[in-house]
């Protein structure tokens, strides 16, 4: 994190990178993008973001709603519109 | 007769290692048949009640499938000439609980067909490989495949190439998804004749057990309301009902030993506690898996059995097959909801052989599918296009509709038995008791990458004709490095020096050891094995319950 900083600090005059616009995020993001480093933050904050809210994020299932999952613990069909219209007008 | 609980020092008739999808058959079908059985089972007794829809937990954290993180580490290299490195995720994946993967498996159960325990014969021998015929036919085991269905709790229907049956499937099909429309309506379309995909989840109550409710979390998942047809929720209870059966879970085995006369005398285990036991026994049998069957055998070695138990034909361990896949995602314009119930619910199985024109060996079948298993954490994190942004403002827009719009077409394909392929010991790493981690060395066969390419393809053109409005997906080009399918490392043949058990699943060099699991398979079937490893089993069960009747053990 400290190394994103000064990146940020040098390429904009002595900001940090949560200061910066989100434009320039990107571009400092963009440069680390293949490094371990970042590989590991993307998937600890997909892990916190689509988790079950029980281990601590994913707050009111905002992950969950985001992407359309809906934790029910039991479907009837029809699940899709292809099978609704599969059982209505059949092959 | 003594009844379960039984004492170490006491001999059983049978110790059985392992509790999965064969080991909680033979235990049952053994247990019922009156004799004394231990099943020592290196995981935990878990109820229905203990599942969860935990993704971070069950996928994400090793759950039921342990690996490194568990003190369980497991070493790959592709050739002898490299140096194996651990993996972070386990090559050889295999669930460890009571019920094995029985428990967290898709629950595909396709039979086997004719061709598949006689290709050598029809086709020729192939060059650098152990291509070989199995010792039995289709028509020994289908009273078998059979009894798993009627037993175990079986959804279908026949299909329109099935091998002949003796008997229907005991509950309909399971209700179609859109993945399945998609595929069934693109086959037919192209000429193709798809049919529902035969399941180990029940559509209906079955012997008192409630229909599937449709969650969604099958594959990786254990069922907690036991309408998949695990041994955990079918065999086992049954098996404990007897008053013959104990169920010892927590232990794991270290080796089995062997007297004077070179007979299996007691398998040595660590229970719960961590504390050394040893259970006599007046027979082995070992359900432990592709993987760690022949891992027990290679670390029971002994002065008169250097190489590893039963291993004088020095197969123990080889021809290590993962069947192949090819996997192809599909964007369309209306709502899927791939994530919602089983796995998968149609399949075209028109290219079970593919011809022999095209240069290359293979076969297998398609079904249909989620992108990613229908979980959330692992479509954000991997279920996108695969050129397409993986972070930031579009990585973000695109979402939800790779999860809600998409679904995929997998391939499944034959494996080639090859010397080179193996499971061995690792010289340089142990697991948490001081045992060498499982090696593997594993490097598909060229015919089996050009057989998932060949499946690819037909998917792609399935896709197309499906209406899929973006479309990516990949094979594993360079060669797998892991899998679940576990197959061909003590497989099964008439001739002692150049298979490992009998066409009873007795070991040629030891006559009261058997081993039926994956390891038994000569060939690698099309891509779904446990409905073959079932039926293994329950034929087993007859052969060596026959066997001891007669006091030929």
């Amino acid at each position: 994190m400290s190394s994103l900083d000064a990146s940020a600090s040098a390429a904009f005059a002595g900001a940090t990178f949560v200061t910066v616009s989100p434009e320039r995020q990107d571009a400092l993001l963009t440069d680390i993008e293949s490094s371990d480093f970042f590989a590991t933050v993307r998937f600890l904050t997909l892990a916190g973001m689509f988790s079950l809210p029980e281990h601590g994020g994913n707050r009111d299932e905002i992950g969950w709603r985001l992407l359309g999952f809906e934790p029910r613990h039991g479907w009837q069909p029809p699940f899709g519109s292809y099978d609704a219209d599969y059982a209505e007008r059949g092959e | 007769m003594a009844r379960a609980p039984f004492q170490t020092r006491e001999p059983v008739d049978f110790v059985i290692v392992g509790s999965g999808a064969a080991g909680g058959i033979l235990a049952k079908e053994l247990s019922t048949q009156g004799f004394s059985v231990v099943v020592v089972e290196q995981g935990p007794h878990l109820k229905p009640a203990d599942f969860e829809h935990d993704e971070w937990a069950y996928i994400a954290n090793e759950g039921l499938a342990w690996g490194r993180r568990k003190g369980h580490p497991q070493t790959f290299r592709k050739s002898e000439s490299e140096i194996a490195q651990v993996a972070d995720t386990a090559p050889l994946g295999y669930a460890h609980n009571v019920g094995g993967s029985s428990a967290h498996f898709s629950a595909n159960l396709w039979r086997f067909r004719e061709r598949d325990f006689m290709e050598r014969s029809l086709l020729g021998p192939i060059a650098g490989t152990n291509f070989a015929d199995w010792p039995i036919s289709y028509a020994d085991l289908e009273p078998y495949y059979t009894k798993v269905d009627w037993e175990i709790g079986v959804s279908g229907v026949a299909g329109p190439t099935d091998p002949p049956r003796s008997r229907g499937y005991p509950c309909a099909p399971m209700p179609v998804k859109s993945p399945g429309v998609l595929l069934e309506r693109a086959g037919k379309q192209l000429g193709y004749s798809p049919y529902p995909a035969p399941v180990a989840i029940l559509s209906q109550p079955y012997m008192g057990r409630p229909p599937c409710v449709h969650c969604g979390f099958c594959l990786g998942f254990g069922c907690e309301v036991s309408a998949k047809s695990s041994t955990l929720v079918t065999m086992i209870p049954l098996a404990e009902a007897t008053g013959n059966c104990e169920i010892r879970s927590g232990c794991t085995v270290s080796r089995i030993e062997t007297d004077a006369a070179g007979r299996a005398s007691e398998v040595v285990y660590w229970d719960v506690d961590g504390t050394e036991q040893a259970q006599r026994a007046r027979a082995v049998v070992v359900c432990a898996n592709g993987a760690e069957t022949p891992r027990l055998l290679l670390l029971s070695e002994s002065g008169r059995f250097p190489d590893g138990l039963a291993n004088s034909s020095g197969m123990v361990g080889r021809n290590l097959m993962f069947n192949g896949w090819s996997w192809i995602v599909g964007m369309f314009p209306e709502p899927v909801h791939a994530y919602k119930s089983i796995p998968s619910t149609r399949v075209i199985h028109d290219f079970y052989a593919l011809d022999p024109a095209l240069g290359f060996y293979g076969g297998g079948g398609i079904d249909s599918r989620s992108a990613t298993d229908g979980m959330p954490l692992a479509s954000a994190d991997w279920g996108g296009p695969l050129d397409g942004p993986n972070w930031g403002a579009e990585y973000k827009a695109l979402l939800k509709p790779v999860f809600t719009h998409s679904a995929s077409f997998v391939g499944h394909t034959t494996s080639l038995p090859l010397s080179s392929n193996t499971v061995t010991l690792d010289p340089n790493v142990e697991d948490r008791w001081g045992r060498p981690a499982l090696r593997t060395t594993y490097m598909d066969h060229p015919d089996d990458l050009a057989t998932m390419q060949f499946f690819y393809d037909r998917s792609a053109e399935l896709m197309e004709a499906a209406g899929a409005t973006r479309v990516w997906g990949e094979i594993p080009t360079e060669g797998q490095d892991v899998s679940v399918h576990l197959l061909g490392t003590c497989r099964m043949g008439d001739n002692a020096e150049e298979s490992v058990v009998d066409r009873s699943h007795r070991a040629h060099d030891v006559p009261n050891l058997f081993l039926c699991d994956g390891s038994s398979l000569v060939t690698s079937g099309r891509g779904q094995p446990t409905m073959t490893i079932m039926a293994l089993a329950f034929r087993a069960a007859d052969h060596i319950g026959e066997a001891a009747r007669r006091g030929e053990i």
